[in-house]
């Protein structure tokens, strides 16, 4: 029993941000060391969505690199854990691994992986630089714009 | 919408046991080379068809992009194969390994408290009928070093993983720093 379904949501109407509150520690005895978010989205318009935690989304590190299928591919850096780029309005699938998340003596490392079939693929690292535990885990976009109905989201813990 | 967790969603479920199962996990108190998984064919073969590495890693070195970590198999130091993919920021590199000693990847040398992630995968680890295939998904955010890589490796030997060793290519391993080995099994 390591790899423990802790939350899941599909979205009934359209909403900005999606919050996992409450993040345990354990789970019957058994600590869990890495949070996996599992998301399959939509977005009213085209908006790079992240996520962050406890509500700071300050002190944010990421390398992201992708690919559209033409072109060599990109790269570039950013002061937020990406979870999708590019057209979102056909659906965007994503996830995300975060390490050591009750650690309080490290930063929070970040592995994402997310892609569109119309549109591209992509790999990212992320770090924010805070030792706190993490027990809120937050996800909107950039644009502020609403994730759509039928947007589904689960948040795994990993012993 | 906010998903308050506490003890279990609502809509939270466990795991079907036995499935994704962590077999054994280090956390390192001081520095050190090397940290080895061992005897794992008597251990683990006759209930897990897959073996999975999670790993928070920093190394002791000065802020370097050219430090790496590197594993090797049942002690063996030839008949490797790798290739990797990367982004630094600003350009995107791809490349065939140049060692066939062991299996590099991108290794962490940032400042207290940050330390680089990667996620090993190694399918079918006790066939006799397959060669040993990693998959290595790779990050690390250091000042003018961030990376994100993704590695594919190969060992020619189809002898059934007996052990895992992973290495810092340049320093050694600092407290702190964890492996954890998790087992998948091919039915629950």
């Amino acid at each position: 029993m390591s790899y423990i379904a802790l939350a899941t949501t599909t979205l009934t109407s359209p909403d900005a941000e999606i919050v996992f509150s409450n993040i345990p520690t354990s789970v019957n005895g058994v600590a869990l060391r890495d949070l996996v978010l599992v998301a399959d989205f939509t977005t009213a318009t085209s908006s790079t969505s992240y996520i962050f935690f406890n509500g700071n989304d300050a002190n944010v590190t990421s390398v992201r690199m992708g690919g559209t299928g033409s072109g060599s591919g990109y790269s570039d850096t950013y002061t937020k854990i990406f979870i999708s780029a590019g057209n979102q309005t056909t659906g965007q699938f994503a996830t995300a691994q975060v390490f050591d998340f009750t650690a309080t003596d490290k930063h929070k490392t970040a592995l994402t992986r997310n892609g569109n079939a119309g549109t591209l693929t992509q790999a990212s690292a992320g770090r924010w630089a805070s030792t706190s535990a993490i027990n809120v885990l937050h996800i909107k976009n950039e644009s502020n714009t609403a994730f759509g109905t039928g947007s589904t989201f689960s948040l795994y813990g990993v012993a | 919408m906010l998903i308050p967790i506490g003890i279990f969603a609502s809509s939270g479920a466990i795991a079907a046991p036995g499935s994704f199962d962590l077999l054994e996990s280090t956390v390192l108190t001081g520095t050190q080379a090397t940290v080895s998984f061992t005897n794992l064919t008597s251990k683990y073969a006759a209930n897990y068809q897959h073996l999975q590495v999670r790993l928070v890693a920093k190394d002791n070195r000065s802020p370097d992009a050219s430090s790496r970590m590197y594993l090797r198999l049942n002690g063996v130091s030839s008949g490797y194969r790798w290739h990797e993919l990367g982004g630094e920021g600003s350009v995107v590199y791809s490349g065939v390994g140049s060692a066939t000693d062991r299996i590099i990847f991108q290794a962490n040398t940032g400042n207290s408290g940050n330390f680089g992630a990667s996620v090993i995968d190694l399918l079918d680890a006790f066939e006799a009928n397959k060669n040993r295939t990693f998959r290595i998904f790779s990050g690390q955010l250091v000042s003018g070093f961030n990376l994100v890589t993704l590695v594919s490796g190969s060992n020619f030997s189809t002898s059934s993983t007996d052990s895992l060793l992973f290495g810092s290519d340049f320093g050694s391993f600092v407290a702190g720093t964890r492996l954890s080995l998790y087992g998948i099994k091919a039915t629950a």
